[in-house]
């Protein structure tokens, strides 16, 4: 029987062939998995709360992305990762615009971070890079992935995360692109025992963005921390799928996702945390708070928790609401401008989750230009 | 200084201040005294701004300027300053930055030139003292974990920062034990001086016997009802409100 390849998909398919790609391992498998597969729409319960429909407006052209980074990101040949089994991982998988690996090796310790900047500046690039990170047992290591699309255009970009036994990671991911971007981004972490690994996703800008952040504690003992935060103005949208998996016992996870929305945007926040049958003594932290600017903006939040253990601690909350009237009329009574008073109130609500980042460079950086584009007030004392 | 002229305010469907007339001068310290709902803290928030009350009549002239017609930030950046009977807790902002950014927007209203960090920071040192401040809360975010008592000395530590014209005080010595009313008192009255006047809004004449007012006023269903030099808030102490509701009837 011939497997008929959904039209939507078909497009995509075609647009890739021969384009100079980077080899996958296991191409073959993945690629037959994607004719399977159909575009993802709003029908799909993960692609639910938003539009897909005008990634598939523009006329894209694969080509490989702008990658300036420290000499330590090495590039690769020849990617092994498995088949992520979802359109737009697969899609990744097929065609790899470029891949680095960083190996932090056993035992090293590193307090400078490692930076790669990924950039997307060729009207209409259509970019899929590929980054890979390994830490290697009891090795510590500092690392901030910054995302940067100029123009309009499209990056699809995958992120593979291995923590060693003992080994600790602290990444920092930065997306800052032009309103007429489109930003792909699937992060998947694995962690051993006596892992730690904190992500923190700052959006500092993006006309559409969907990120998703899978940890797996695989290893007893191991931590994961996630974070991100989101200020979409306008009609830009911002997505942020998170999945935890607890497949052991002993670990503990703890999550913050905070957005501000402003104008006529969307945010979109769904986090799964899973706490297996053996995964006993889990502790499990997930909070999404949202503060909505505009009666226009409007907020998608979808907490979700899966126990099937019975001796754990865990907890999950979603709110949404306004700025504290109160402390606006505090600091207005004082002298702040309406606008100075909201900024400041908004910068307090967002440096939660700026200061989750253990990079103090990063910290300083997001703070400094959030405050250039008139979004926070930046501490100056 | 102030005029208030027939002053009339709601809130919701229920009038509070109705017909209210007063007038400071500069220099001058005066008591408001009542019983509990005569409209004290309505008074302080309508001069304030608070966007809850509705003025339904009067006037409100501020050195000459149609007070109720402007926002609270703009009331501020002219010289009117209003200690808050319960200062609110913001999480996140430091009470450094707060200040700044207040002290900024006050300066540039006067056409003074922005501080710099170290004469800031020396302002901050000096008036913290004031009140017996300790240097560490003014870093700490704004009355987040504060006591009580460490709260109304913040407010009078942001008071001394702002230097205003005119500093109305909603009940600044509820919640304070004897040594810090007398800490708060002894702020206050470093700040008196011959351009400044001071509204004190209090229940209790404990307070008085720190800031000796010029003039005391009973405020009692919206109206100013009594008004008489100190020894009126001695009176009132020993009669109790009582004797006033009945004077008034």
């Amino acid at each position: 029987m011939v497997e008929v390849i959904h039209p939507s998909v078909q497009k995509w398919l075609q647009s890739i062939s021969g384009c100079n790609v980077v080899q996958h391992q296991f191409h073959a498998d993945i690629h037959a998995q994607l004719e399977t597969m159909e575009f993802p729409h709003s029908k799909m319960e993960e692609w639910k709360y938003t539009r897909t429909q005008r990634l598939n407006q523009c006329d894209w052209k694969l080509q490989q992305a702008e990658v300036l980074s420290d000499p330590e990101f090495e590039q690769m040949d020849l990617v092994e990762s498995s088949a992520r089994n979802t359109f737009f991982g697969n899609l990744n998988q097929i065609a790899t615009t470029e891949a680095f690996a960083l190996t932090i090796p056993a035992n090293e310790v590193f307090d400078t971070p490692f930076h790669i900047v990924i950039k997307s500046n060729q009207e209409n690039a259509w970019t899929q890079p590929y980054l890979r990170i390994d830490v290697r047992e009891q090795a510590q290591a500092k690392v901030v992935v910054h995302f940067m699309g100029t123009v309009q255009g499209l990056s699809n970009a995958i992120i593979d995360v291995n923590v060693a036994q003992g080994g600790q990671l602290d990444m920092d991911i930065i997306e800052d692109n032009e309103d007429a971007f489109f930003q792909l981004l699937d992060v998947k972490v694995d962690e051993a025992a006596d892992a730690k690994c904190n992500v923190v996703t700052h959006v500092l800008n993006g006309g559409w963005v969907r990120n998703n952040l899978w940890m797996s504690l695989n290893g007893e003992r191991s931590h994961a921390g996630l974070s991100g935060f989101y200020l979409p103005q306008d009609g830009q949208l911002i997505d942020n799928h998170t999945v935890v998996d607890h497949r052991v016992p002993n670990c503990t996870s703890d999550e913050l996702y905070k957005g501000v929305l402003y104008d006529k945007s969307r945010g979109v926040f769904n986090g799964k945390v899973f706490v297996r049958r053996d995964a006993q003594k889990t502790q499990a932290y997930q909070s999404n708070k949202n503060i909505m600017m505009s009666d226009l903006a409007v907020m998608d939040s979808k907490p979700e928790l899966e126990i099937y253990a019975d001796d754990v601690r865990c907890s999950h909350g979603s709110t949404t609401g306004q700025l504290d009237e109160e402390a606006l009329f505090y600091l207005r009574a004082r002298g702040l401008s309406e606008m100075g008073a909201k900024q400041l109130l908004v910068s307090a609500y967002v440096n939660e989750v700026i200061m989750r980042s253990n990079n103090h460079e990063v910290v300083t950086y997001i703070k400094q230009e959030l405050s250039n584009r008139g979004r926070i007030i930046a501490d100056e004392i | 200084m102030i005029e208030i002229k027939e002053l009339r305010a709601s809130i919701g469907e229920k009038e509070i201040l109705k017909g209210l007339n007063l007038v400071v001068k500069p220099g001058e310290v005066h008591a408001i005294m009542g019983p509990n709902g005569s409209g004290k803290s309505t008074l302080a928030s309508v001069l304030a701004g608070r966007e809850e009350y509705e003025v339904t009549g009067g006037e409100v002239h501020f050195n000459g300027k149609n007070l109720l017609e402007m926002a609270p930030e703009e009331r501020a950046r002219e010289g009117l300053f209003l200690a808050f009977q319960y200062p609110v807790e913001i999480p996140g902002v430091s009470n450094m930055n707060f200040l700044k950014a207040a002290v900024g927007e006050v300066r540039k209203h006067r056409g003074e030139e922005a501080l710099s960090a170290k004469d800031f920071l020396a302002l901050v040192k000096e008036k913290s003292a004031l009140v017996e401040l300790d240097g560490q809360l003014a870093h700490r975010a704004v009355n987040e974990g504060f006591s009580g008592g460490e709260k109304k000395r913040n407010e009078v530590f942001q008071m001394a920062m702002l230097e205003p014209k005119l500093a109305i005080l909603d009940e600044t010595d509820s919640g304070l034990d004897i040594d810090a009313l007398r800490i708060v008192a002894q702020g206050v009255n470093a700040m008196r001086s011959p351009e400044r006047s001071f509204i004190v809004i209090t229940h209790y004449q404990r307070l008085l016997d720190y800031i000796v007012p010029d003039v005391v006023h009973v405020l009692y269903k919206g109206k100013i009802v009594k008004t008489g030099t100190k020894e009126l808030a001695l009176e009132l102490e020993e009669k109790g409100y009582d004797w006033i509701k009945e004077t008034v009837a």
